[in-house]
């Protein structure tokens, strides 16, 4: 009885060490990928309102798809707060056709960039350098917060998708957009990041978390997967 | 000592007078900025997945690459939506506008054309050892280059898990055809490319794909072999 007792005991506590394990491998993984390197100027308050142009007149399915992408991130209980202006936005969305290519949607985004050659200085508006997602606010010395990001969408492989998968494309480009990579996740785990066909269109626990995570301040999404 | 203070502040000041030249010039100060594209498109599970959606596949060697060009965004309208609401923490914020100002968009993605040499067709119709075909890839590098022929900034553009490739290099490659122009494409950008290294070993381009855990290390012959096992 007492040794199956202890044996009860051992497996209890072999059982809580091993969650402990794993809760200490997973931390660093989650804290340590998912993000593009930099971001965009955020004081720590409710709001992180960021305008965008939508320049898909004429192809209504991508506008409804991109202003119900921004809707999508509204709805999270992280920061984000895309708007719609006519032009001179932070964001600029706009279509193209290409059929020498698989892609369905393009993100770029772009920084200022200081050089400093002991005291002489200059200052370029640059596309973020490749490589350079890692840990939030990652880039090299020198980068400035995020000063304008461009989403182009490729009608040529898009407009066979479905309204489901474009509204996925859409929420997925404005993830990025907003300073979010493609996450490295378990094959149990769920993310709008994640690239290709998925069963769902909206942002993930885990993109929420990362979200709140490269945006810390009034929000704050417990960690998921 | 009044030598060395001499010779210390002459020395600064050969240093500046050359960086002032330099920068008035422009001779050494090209500008250097690498781009990354973020995307998103169709993935693939297996390497019968990836055969199935190509039409052919290649053990090529990549021969040069042609001058980047750009593809242009539609000239489309833009069109203004309500501002979402529905968020209560949010909506009773009100409607904050960015304190970032906007900024000036880009016209159109970077595109290259490569010519690669096929050196062994492994599937698919259409292509034989020794054929020289292009295949066209998202990125590319483009110089501003001012009348005297100096590049004062120069701009590499390539696409997340699918860089540029390299002349010389050898890779499998998934291909797809565009019709229009003849030229190929990979299938999936880079989960369709698999680089051959010098010791006869494949390296996935895409190392976060699902097919690269399963290949990568292995023989050229072993995608092969699986490749031509497909239907």
């Amino acid at each position: 009885m007492l040794i199956r007792e202890g044996f009860a005991l051992r497996g209890r506590s072999l059982v809580i060490a091993g969650l402990m394990v794993l809760a200490t491998a997973a931390a660093p993984l989650a804290a340590s990928a998912h993000f593009l390197g930099g971001k965009w100027s955020y004081g720590g308050g409710v709001l992180l309102p960021l305008s965008y142009v939508n320049n898909t007149g004429g192809f209504p399915a991508y506008t409804n798809a991109v202003s119900s992408a921004a809707s999508n991130w509204y709805s999270t209980p992280t920061p984000s707060d895309l708007y719609s202006v006519s032009s001179g936005g932070n964001i600029t969305l706009s279509t193209f056709s290409d059929s020498g290519q698989s892609y369905w949607g393009v993100t770029q985004i772009w920084a200022n960039n200081t050089t400093c050659i002991w005291f002489i200085c200059w200052t370029n508006n640059q596309e973020i350098p490749y490589g350079s997602h890692a840990t939030p606010a990652s880039l090299p010395s020198g980068w400035s917060n995020y000063t304008s990001s461009a989403i182009s969408f490729n009608r040529y492989t898009m407009d066979g998708l479905s309204a489901f998968m474009k509204l996925k494309v859409a929420t997925h480009e404005l993830g990025h957009a907003q300073g979010l990579g493609h996450p490295d996740i378990s094959p149990f785990c769920t993310a709008i990041m994640q690239q290709g066909f998925l069963s769902f269109n909206t942002p993930q626990p885990h993109d929420k978390y990362d979200f709140d995570l490269l945006y810390p301040g009034y929000w704050s999404y417990g960690y998921s997967c | 000592m009044n030598k060395r203070i001499f010779l210390g502040l002459g020395s600064v000041g050969a240093v500046l007078a050359i960086g002032g030249a330099a920068l008035v010039s422009g001779v050494g100060l090209t500008q250097r900025s690498e781009v990354v594209y973020m995307t998103d498109g169709p993935t693939f599970k297996d390497v019968t997945d990836l055969t199935k959606a190509s039409k052919a596949v290649a053990h090529v060697r990549i021969l040069s690459a042609g001058p980047t060009f750009t593809i242009p965004f539609d000239r489309a309208s833009a069109v203004v939506s309500a501002r979402p609401s529905g968020n209560p923490d949010k909506d009773k914020e009100g409607q904050l506008n960015s304190s970032a100002p906007g900024g000036a968009a880009p016209t159109g993605l970077l595109k290259t054309d490569f010519t690669v040499e096929v050196l062994d067709n492994i599937h698919g119709a259409g292509l034989k050892k020794g054929d020289h075909i292009v295949v066209s890839q998202l990125g590319g590098s483009v110089a501003t280059t001012r009348p005297d022929g100096v590049s004062t900034n120069v701009v590499e553009a390539n696409t997340e898990h699918d860089p540029l490739m390299q002349v010389g290099d050898e890779e499998l490659l998934f291909l797809n055809q565009d019709a229009g122009s003849a030229r190929f494409f990979t299938t999936g950008g880079g989960i369709g490319r698999f680089k051959v290294q010098s010791n006869g070993t494949l390296l996935a381009v895409d190392h976060d794909s699902a097919i690269a855990k399963t290949v990568n290390g292995k023989p050229t012959t072993f995608l092969k072999t699986a490749v031509q096992n497909v239907n």
